[in-house]
């Protein structure tokens, strides 16, 4: 379990460090990579930019994704993700403060695997996160890796 | 029949004064009244019976069928004739009809009647005429006869005077034998041969007469002799031997003789003269005859014909009249009036064509209309002469000038009229539309202006909406996150150094926690507010009575511990959108549940009434109620009519509920009384599925 890295693209320091707080209570102690903007994560899954060199077949077993980013809108990053066959069976799971409509029937439309919303009250997102993770990480057999 | 006696009985009446003439008169006049009367059946019958009364009663011999003369006979046919005519020819005049066609030309039955009249008049006047020549011919020939009998009288008389002067003559000489004596005897004699011729010429008519003449011939040479004989032996011997001869008599004898036979000649001429006056006298009386009853019959014609006339002329006059009524009524109409001949020029132009065209009468007539009026239509007059040709009527809009150059549009209805020669005349009536087709042209903008401002405002009402999208999406993505962080942190700070907090710090974070997760909630109510007022609706046929059930069943489900009676009332349906029917609902309903809270017995109703005629529907509950002082501000978001820590809530939930109403173009209102419960009413517009 250990191997399975878990992306988080997120901008707010806070909401980063609260979703920390929230995986460690809820005991899911893999790798987390965070990035802080959709640029960022796009580099990270493709090797470019910072990420340049890093070997793209190492892909994070859960994402999460918020919709609200600098630079790279969290639709567009799940749009890159589902137009690039390496990461297009990728679980992505979107992690946002936003239940608009639009947001979600977009999210969908672009083949999200599941939407979340962060709710307030913190001690029901530690267990929302909590079994997100069980969920993806454990319960779920992974996608077969694109060859 | 009746009349027919009537008839005998005035022409009886009238007998002292007629005699035997005219015998046909009154029954003429009586056949002319019954077949007036009564039609052609009862005329021809008083024809009969007035023919044969007339012929027994009246023609001469009386109260016999024998026919005295051929003229009589003639009279009679003649009669029967014109009473069968009379009889007829009404009969054919009164089934004339209304027109007919003679020689490709209609004559209509007044003219005819006219025509007959005059004709009438014409024969009875040339009958007349003719019967007057006749009889002043026979007059004067009657008045010759007269004067010849005269003649032939004086004649005698004058040879009887010549013998007598002979005769004197020689008594004369043979008494004195003075030969002076003897001159009358000679110029008797001289004159006594063409006496005598005159005579003969004048009676050569009369073979009788005639007869006389060769008597009074020989008795007068035989007299002459005697008288010659006398006067010689008086010259040869003496006095006495020739009054011897005058006194023995020889002679006296033929003189007698001689006077008789002239006066028998004289006599007859006198009959013949009193015959001959009689018949003179008898002619001149029948003249008189038929100029009376000729003038009168043409006096009587002559009056039908006035009446006729006069009839005719009032008729033409009303006629007239009513024409120029007519003809004043459509110059009075305000729209234009122009007639033409099919393919002709103008012949009529009304004082409302002056008046919108500008053109006098006197400048229209004669010109072609189209051209005059430069006469314009998308397809072609020529087009629209053929459409009116072949139905009569020609209705549309065309454009038209005015002397003056203005175009005008027209409404224009044209007529075919066709009279009975089959002449085919246009009736074209136009009115001016030119202003209301400047103000349908106005309006045309004007809407369009209108359109094109609501599309503008549709547009900003658009963009204003895309802005309250993004401040939504705005709202819920950046307002919850820094609560999130608020909420995080201060149960981390709970977690992580909650033993270096008294009791009294625990409580503060609580505190901070409650309050940040409360404001969630309203942004939360918030965003709802806001996705009910943008969704878009989709209005279909709602089954209101099996949403309420769902939601009463969820609304059980939260409260086990409440008991509460819901009354739903059955088959309840609308047309509107079912996922916002149900939020509206929802909410009406879950406040009623609030709202009973107190009530041990809550009793809850969703049902249906009557409204200003259309259906209403109602959610009542016997909950608190509230202050109907307060009905305004019910519906306003964030407006709480109870304290939250009584009833909690946002306050936006009835500001929900209107605006889910309103959208359906609906109404909602709510009657309550403190401690009495509370009733929401709302309607729904009509949204067709």
């Amino acid at each position: 379990m250990k191997d399975k890295t878990i992306l988080l693209i997120e901008d707010n320091p806070s909401d980063i460090e609260l979703t920390r707080r929230a995986l460690e209570k809820g005991h899911i102690l893999n790798e987390l990579v965070v990035a802080s903007d959709g640029q960022e994560a796009l580099d990270y899954l493709f090797g470019t930019g910072a990420h340049a060199g890093r070997d793209t077949s190492d892909l994070p077993t859960l994402t999460l994704l918020d919709l609200k980013l600098p630079k790279v809108s969290g639709l567009d990053v799940l749009r890159r993700i589902r137009a690039e066959v390496s990461t297009r069976r990728m679980p992505v799971v979107i992690l946002t403060s936003s239940r608009e409509e639009q947001d979600m029937a977009a999210s969908y439309d672009l083949g999200v695997n599941s939407y979340i919303r962060k709710p307030v009250d913190f001690e029901h997102f530690v267990q929302s996160v909590a079994q997100l993770g069980l969920y993806w990480l454990v319960l779920n057999e992974e996608p077969p890796k694109v060859k | 029949m009746l009349a027919v006696v009537c008839t005998i009985a005035i022409r009886l009446a009238f007998e002292p004064v007629l005699a035997d003439r005219a015998p046909y008169l009154f029954f003429v006049l009586t056949i002319v009244i019954v077949k007036r009367l009564w039609g052609r059946g009862p005329g021809l019958l008083a024809t009969l019976l007035g023919g044969i009364a007339a012929w027994y009663f009246i023609i001469e011999p009386r109260f016999s069928f024998t026919i005295a003369n051929r003229v009589d006979a003639l009279n009679l046919a003649a009669y029967f004739a014109v009473g069968a005519s009379i009889s007829f020819l009404g009969e054919v005049s009164s089934r004339l009809p209304a027109s007919m066609i003679v020689g490709g030309r209609s004559i209509k039955p007044r003219v005819i009647r006219q025509t007959v009249v005059l004709a009438g008049a014409a024969v009875v006047l040339t009958g007349m005429v003719l019967l007057l020549l006749r009889d002043f011919e026979r007059t004067q020939e009657a008045e010759g006869w007269v004067v010849h009998a005269y003649r032939v009288i004086h004649s005698a008389e004058s040879v009887m005077s010549m013998m007598k002067d002979a005769e004197a003559g020689e008594r004369g000489f043979l008494l004195t034998g003075d030969e002076s004596y003897l001159a009358p005897y000679s110029s008797a004699i001289a004159a006594l041969p063409s006496g005598l011729k005159e005579l003969k010429d004048l009676t050569s008519d009369n073979p009788r007469q005639q007869a006389r003449w060769v008597e009074v011939d020989r008795l007068t040479s035989e007299r002459l002799r005697v008288l010659k004989h006398a006067i010689d032996l008086r010259k040869v011997s003496n006095v006495d031997a020739a009054l011897a001869l005058v006194r023995y008599g020889r002679g006296e004898p033929s003189m007698d003789e001689l006077r008789s036979t002239l006066d028998a000649v004289m006599s007859e001429e006198r009959q013949l003269l009193v015959e001959r006056t009689a018949e003179a006298e008898r002619r001149a009386s029948r003249g008189r005859w038929v100029l009376g009853l000729g003038s009168a019959a043409l006096v009587f014609l002559l009056v039908f014909a006035s009446v006729i006339i006069e009839r005719e002329t009032s008729r033409r006059e009303e006629i007239t009249q009513a024409l120029r009524r007519h003809a004043d009524l459509l110059e009075q109409a305000h729209d234009s009036l122009i007639t033409w001949p099919l393919g002709g020029a103008i012949n009529y132009w009304s004082r409302g064509a002056e008046t919108l065209f500008g053109y006098a009468r006197e400048e229209a007539l004669g010109r072609s209309s189209h051209e005059l009026l430069h006469t314009d239509h998308p397809s072609g007059m020529a087009q629209i002469d053929a459409m009116l040709e072949r139905d009569g009527q020609w209705k549309g809009e065309l454009i038209q000038t005015t002397k003056d150059g203005r175009k005008l549009i027209v409404e224009a209805l044209w007529t075919l009229a066709v009279d009975a020669e089959g002449n085919k005349t246009v009736l074209e009536a136009n009115s001016n539309i030119t202003e209301r087709k400047r103000a349908e042209e106005e309006v045309r903008l004007l809407n369009v202006e209108l359109e094109e401002r609501v599309r503008s405002r549709t547009a900003a009402l658009e963009a204003a909406n895309r802005e309250l999208e993004a401040f939504a999406h705005s709202v819920s993505h950046d307002l919850r996150a820094p609560l999130r962080g608020i909420d995080g942190w201060s149960l981390a700070l709970l977690e992580d150094c909650g033993e270096r907090l008294d009791a009294q710090g625990h409580k503060y974070l609580d505190r901070v926690r409650s309050e940040a997760q409360r404001m969630g909630g309203l942004i939360d109510d918030l965003l709802h507010l806001s996705r009910v007022g943008r969704a878009e609706l989709v209005p279909r046929t709602v089954d209101l009575t099996s949403l309420a059930g769902t939601i009463v069943a969820r609304l059980k489900e939260a409260n086990p511990d409440r008991s509460i009676e819901f009354i739903v009332a059955p088959q309840l349906k609308c047309t509107g959108d079912a996922r916002l029917l149900e939020i509206a609902l929802t909410n009406l309903l879950a406040n009623a549940v609030k709202f009973t809270g107190p009530r041990t017995s809550a009793r809850i109703e969703f049902g249906q009434v009557t409204d200003q005629g259309s259906p209403a529907f109602f959610v009542r509950d016997n909950g608190v109620g509230f202050d109907m002082a307060y009905a305004g501000m019910l519906f306003a978001p964030f407006q709480r009519l109870h304290k939250t820590s009584e009833f909690p809530g946002s306050g936006i939930g009835l500001a929900t509920v209107q605006r889910v109403i309103h959208r359906h173009g609906g109404r909602i209102w709510a009657e309550a009384r403190v401690g009495a419960g509370a009733t929401f009413y709302f309607t729904l517009g009509a949204t067709k599925p």
